[in-house]
């Protein structure tokens, strides 16, 4: 009895609760994934969540984990839209995952925008670095000065990384230098 | 105008996270951890947050996500040293927040194969050993490793690339290097784990300080306002019944609690 009580209120536990089961080892991971999978209502769930403010909102991020996890695409175009204004940048992981190989030129022209737009939080930008160095862009010069007045070491951080995973483009000979400016970044760079 | 008003705005709410709380019925616990001292140091350290068997690692990400909040707070960076944050307090006291990450990439293939990840992990492990001995509070946010954590570097994996558990079971390579820290006298008067099931692994390190921990599975996001909020209550001198973060228990931290 006990057991049919806790498989009937399992079954119907809010989707993030099962969100958070798909970290919590393989088992649960595969419940919770079958479980969010049998939910109707699960995609305006996710939707919905994906507009919860907050820094810290555990369900937005949690709506991230699920559509990464069940590679939702149909969130695909939302999460483009609200990534410009989400200040954690977290929004393009997800978006990484589920870009399809014909849409990578597309995604690194809208990241390239947003890495440039006065409005981008220094978390976004690390992630838009980043994302741009895994998808092999290669940032024009420009682009990089650009971002250097207002960096935050951690953008130079990432800048940095960029910049040494291409060491043999000539055209960000010497960056290395502009992006050192603090015993961590020296020592990254050594 | 635009900026005048963003100004004032950061200086009032510095001033509302900073006030002096004289009358707190705990004055007793915060007289004892903040004492006459005019430099107040607190360590934050993110441990190797990888997502094994997945690539992915966190930590960098988690780390700049909290410092972007800590900052709008009214914190600022200092020049040459990019872990460090400082913010003005009540009694013409200044808080030292360092902040320090574990892996160099959000990759944890590439990670493994650069040299400099070691630099990283070691500085991580120093960073949270030194807070444990000299700051006034230390807080760990990573992985417990099933109590073979605090971890700062790419775990040991088995031949599936899942983290292989059972190896930190036996092992507890983290918990060691804490014990050699944690028997000497003096150090941190606060040491916050903010990692699954933290009071369970841990238990046997919190009978000797005061701590604050994760009782059960912490997804990072709330993982990481749980350390926010920590932060800020002990900069306002919250007393318990409005400290403890949802999700955390603090213990042995209040003078008037009792020990179990």
């Amino acid at each position: 009895m006990l057991g049919l009580l806790l498989t009937f209120f399992s079954l119907h536990a809010d989707w993030a609760d099962q969100a958070r089961r798909l970290t919590a080892g393989a088992n649960a991971r595969r419940q919770a994934l079958a479980r969010l999978r049998a939910d109707p209502d699960l995609d305006r769930a996710l939707a919905a969540a994906l507009r919860e403010p907050g820094a810290f909102e555990s369900r937005r991020f949690l709506a991230l984990d699920v559509i990464s996890a069940l590679r939702r695409r149909e969130h695909l175009a939302d999460l483009l839209a609200l990534s410009a204004r989400e200040e954690s940048g977290f929004f393009y992981l997800t978006i990484n995952g589920l870009v399809e190989p014909g849409e990578l030129a597309r995604t690194a022209a809208l990241y390239r925008e947003r890495l440039a737009a006065a409005d981008t939080t220094p978390v976004a930008r690390m992630i838009l670095v980043d994302s741009l160095a895994r998808m092999s862009v290669r940032l024009e010069r420009r682009e990089i000065e650009r971002l250097l007045p207002t960096a935050t070491p951690e953008v130079k951080s990432a800048l940095l990384a960029y910049v040494r995973r291409f060491a043999n483009e000539t055209r960000y000979a010497g960056l290395t230098e502009a992006l050192t400016d603090s015993r961590q970044l020296r020592e990254q760079a050594r | 105008m635009r900026w005048l008003a963003l100004a004032t705005a950061a200086a009032l709410l510095a001033l509302w996270f900073t006030r002096p709380l004289a009358n707190s019925p705990c004055a007793d616990t915060y007289r004892a951890f903040y004492g006459d001292e005019r430099e107040i140091g607190m360590t934050i350290v993110f441990g190797y947050k990888d997502a094994r068997p997945a690539r992915f690692v966190g930590d960098r990400y988690e780390r700049a996500l909290l410092i972007q909040e800590l900052t709008k707070l009214g914190f600022a960076r200092v020049e040459d040293d990019d872990d460090l944050l400082t913010i003005r307090m009540d009694r013409g006291r200044r808080l030292n927040l360092r902040i320090v990450n574990s892996a160099v990439g959000p990759d944890d293939r590439e990670n493994r194969a650069t040299p400099y990840q070691k630099v990283r992990s070691a500085e991580a492990r120093r960073a949270f050993l030194d807070g444990l001995a000299r700051a006034h509070a230390v807080f760990y946010n990573g992985h417990a490793r099933v109590g073979g954590g605090p971890d700062f570097a790419p775990p040991r994996l088995t031949r599936n690339d899942h983290v292989d558990y059972a190896w930190f079971k036996r092992h507890r390579p983290g918990l060691a290097q804490l014990r050699s820290v944690l028997a000497r006298p003096g150090g941190a008067k606060l040491v916050g784990l903010f990692a699954c099931d933290a009071g369970t692994h841990f238990e046997d390190m919190l009978s000797r300080r005061p701590a604050i921990v994760a009782d059960e599975l912490i997804y990072f996001a709330d993982s990481l306002r749980v350390t926010l909020e920590t932060i800020r209550n002990l900069i306002a001198m919250k007393c318990q019944p409005d400290f403890s973060p949802a999700g955390t228990r603090v213990t042995r931290f209040f003078s008037s609690e009792k020990v179990n």
